[in-house]
């Protein structure tokens, strides 16, 4: 069972997502605001292009011989010192973790921003063996707060204004009702020290595992990640088996491409790169004393990551590396944001890695939720083909749904569903109207377009001028 | 079937038959120093602040934490002889005394290294106790010898790789700039949870130093 695993109510989510107003402006500011970022960044870089090629091809090079990366990281890592767990499925991991950290009882587990740890439901096992897991991330800290997933891989708060924010601080730990950013910030800082103060343990993620040297690299702008895995006693690193790079230098194109893809920084405030567990340079030396677990990534290779293996198109699928760019440039993410997508990975991305982690029996509709326009293709910092993947998951989907692939009855029905509502209709039509070839645009049009052609929008919509002319 | 081996075991089949494409060849790794220029005007450009002197970089901060490195006691007793005393400053051992470290205003550490084409200081932890004193406090001075720029990230990588892993500094920490957010409405907000400030103090190498 697949925690948290909403996406066969995407019809209803997404439906939700498109008549909160609020939601739909605070994503268009701010994913507007990423791109820009990026589009600058990425324009002072001439060379972008050969560093998108090189970083697939790494990626697509280690992906083929995962058997060989993985075991030489792992033999690498023991030798330095980590011990390692195997967890092959989310139950596995969760459990293997629940088991290292039970000492904690009490004291705070703090993590630091993980997609991994949500994928496998991390935070809801440990509240049910009534350990105390919290986010240390602002983003995720304030989603935590407000008992929400994350709505986006970078910026977990990203659907939220200041003044929801200022609102819920207000509610939850008494603060003032307008606070500032700085002043929110500030009050997370106060109290989030204390947790790392009292912390038992520390859970991270891992961005980069280098099979080579045994070593990993986290990335990170706030410090929590730093705080994460140097006060507690015990770090925890939990890992994807496709976070494998095979040499240390292999990890120059990925700082130089994904802070630049994600925020549109040159490099995040921090990277560290762990090789074994760190010596007793805190107060209180910590991993490697005492007889208990080292600093220990479990690769917790869970769900189907092994069936993507086999087939090319779908391997490239695990070239990604969570950098939140194709969110940002898809214009459905941008009218129905992340939980829509009704699990942890939204957008293309999510369209992607859903029905492939969690079955195509569980997704079928995000496929063809997706835009195909190619945008998200373009700004992959590995070139991941998304649109492909799309099409070819769509064409399951279409199989699994007992119809011909992508036959009318699914796209029609998706068309059917915009024109349900005035509101939809026309937001779909400002759409087609904006240059958008609805056809071409929207997943759920798309294959009902190849078959009729769909009417071209006049310039001015037939409901606006029926509104004139019935005045 | 431990999970090790069925992990292992799936993997390969899946992959039966697959040809690997080839891994591009590692990108040279340019050789010679960094410009000190364009680390500082990289730097600067996400909020570094550069200092002449110990004294100016540490402003009004009262309670100062040091780490283990020698450079960083011999600035600390140079700038007590300057100032006949510390100019009203309490310094202490930050890597051994965390309570205090908790409640310090600032924490001078050394840079292994400095990277030209980002404005990164490297702070390599096998050789200096500098994680926490670099982390805790809300303002992180760093002494940066002038001769120790590298050009490039990917020389920085070069730097630390060593062919024995276990010979591998245990953590590594590249720092470009303080501590920042932008998770509220994306308004960049700095000292989230590590230094709000992060202060440079450019030093001579130590033969220019003593001569
Ligand atoms: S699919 Fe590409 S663009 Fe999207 S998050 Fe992954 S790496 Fe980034």
């Amino acid at each position: 069972m697949i925690h948290g695993l909403k996406a066969r109510e995407f019809d209803r989510l997404s439906r939700e997502a498109l008549g909160d107003d609020i939601q739909r402006g605070a994503i268009g500011k701010a994913t507007d605001l990423i791109r820009g970022r990026r589009g600058a960044a990425v324009a002072r870089l001439p060379e972008w292009e050969e560093l998108r090629e090189r970083a697939r091809a790494v990626k697509a090079h280690t992906l083929a011989r995962l058997d060989h990366y993985l075991l030489q990281f792992v033999e690498r890592a023991e030798a330095a010192g980590v011990v390692v767990h195997w967890a092959s499925d989310a139950t596995d991991a969760t459990e293997i973790i629940t088991g290292l950290v039970a000492e904690a009882g009490e004291r705070p587990i703090v993590k630091a921003k993980s997609m991994v740890t949500e994928e496998i439901g991390l935070n809801h096992a440990l509240e049910a063996r009534g350990l105390r897991p919290v986010e240390t991330d602002l983003g995720e800290w304030i989603q935590q707060l407000a008992g929400e997933p994350p709505s986006h891989i970078i910026v977990p708060a990203i659907h939220k204004t200041q003044a929801q924010i200022a609102r819920l601080f207000a509610e939850q730990l008494g603060s003032a009702e307008d606070a500032s950013a700085e002043e929110l910030t500030a009050i997370a800082r106060r109290i989030l020290r204390q947790e790392f103060a009292d912390a038992a343990i520390g859970i991270s993620g891992v961005n980069f595992a280098v099979a080579e040297t045994g070593s990993f690299l986290l990335l990170e702008n706030e410090g929590n990640i730093r705080l994460t895995t140097s006060l507690p006693r015990l770090h925890l690193a939990v890992m994807g088996i496709e976070k494998l790079v095979p040499r240390l230098s292999d990890l120059e194109v990925f700082l130089r491409l994904l802070p630049r893809s994600g925020t549109g920084q040159h490099l995040t405030s921090y990277q560290s790169i762990f090789t074994g567990p760190a010596p007793g340079r805190g107060a209180a030396p910590r991993r490697g004393r005492g007889g208990g677990p080292g600093g220990a990534p479990p690769p917790a290779r869970r769900h189907r990551r092994r069936a993507l293996v086999g087939d090319e198109l779908r391997r490239s699928s695990l070239q990604c590396i969570r950098c939140g760019a194709c969110l940002n440039v898809c214009p459905v993410y941008r009218q129905i944001g992340g939980h829509a997508y009704g699990w942890v990975y939204p957008g293309p991305i999510g369209a992607v890695l859903t029905p492939q982690l969690a079955g195509i029996h569980e997704a079928k509709a995000l496929p063809l939720a997706s835009s195909l326009g190619g945008a998200c293709e373009e700004g992959c910092p590995v070139k991941i083909a998304l649109p492909e993947v799309l099409r070819d998951l769509g064409r399951e989907a279409g199989e699994a749904q007992g119809e011909a692939p992508g036959g009318e009855g699914f796209g029609c029905g998706r068309w059917a569903w915009f024109m349900r509502t005035p509101r939809r209709y026309r937001w779909a039509l400002r759409l087609a109207r904006l240059g958008f070839p609805l056809g071409k645009r929207l997943g759920p049009f798309r294959r009902w377009a190849e078959q009729r052609e769909l009417p071209r929008p006049a310039a001015r919509s037939f409901r606006d001028q029926w509104k004139e002319r019935s005045r | 079937m431990s999970a090790r081996d069925s992990i292992l075991s799936r993997i390969r089949d899946g992959l039966r038959g697959v040809e690997a494409p080839p891994l591009p060849a590692p990108d040279p790794v340019p050789g010679g120093p960094g410009e000190l220029a364009a680390f500082r005007a990289l730097a600067e450009s996400v909020g570094v602040e550069f200092h002449d002197t110990l004294a100016s970089a540490l402003g009004d901060a009262r309670s100062v934490a040091v780490s283990d490195a020698p450079e960083v006691a011999a600035a600390v007793d140079r700038l007590a002889a300057a100032d006949g005393g510390a100019g009203g400053r309490s310094f202490f051992d930050g890597w051994s005394d965390r309570a205090a470290l908790l409640e310090a205003d600032a924490g001078i550490t050394t840079a292994q290294y400095g990277v030209a084409e980002t404005g990164t200081l490297l702070l390599i932890g096998d050789d200096e106790r500098h994680r926490l004193v670099s982390l805790l406090p809300p303002l992180h001075v760093a002494l940066l010898r002038r001769d120790r720029i590298l050009p490039t990230l990917g020389a920085a990588l070069a730097a630390l790789r060593r062919e024995d892993p276990a010979a591998m500094s245990r953590v590594t920490t590249f720092v470009t700039g303080p501590s920042r957010t932008a998770d509220i409405e994306l308004q960049l907000v700095l000292g989230v949870h590590g230094p709000r400030a992060l202060r440079v103090v450019l030093t001579d190498p130590p033969a220019a130093a003593n001569p």
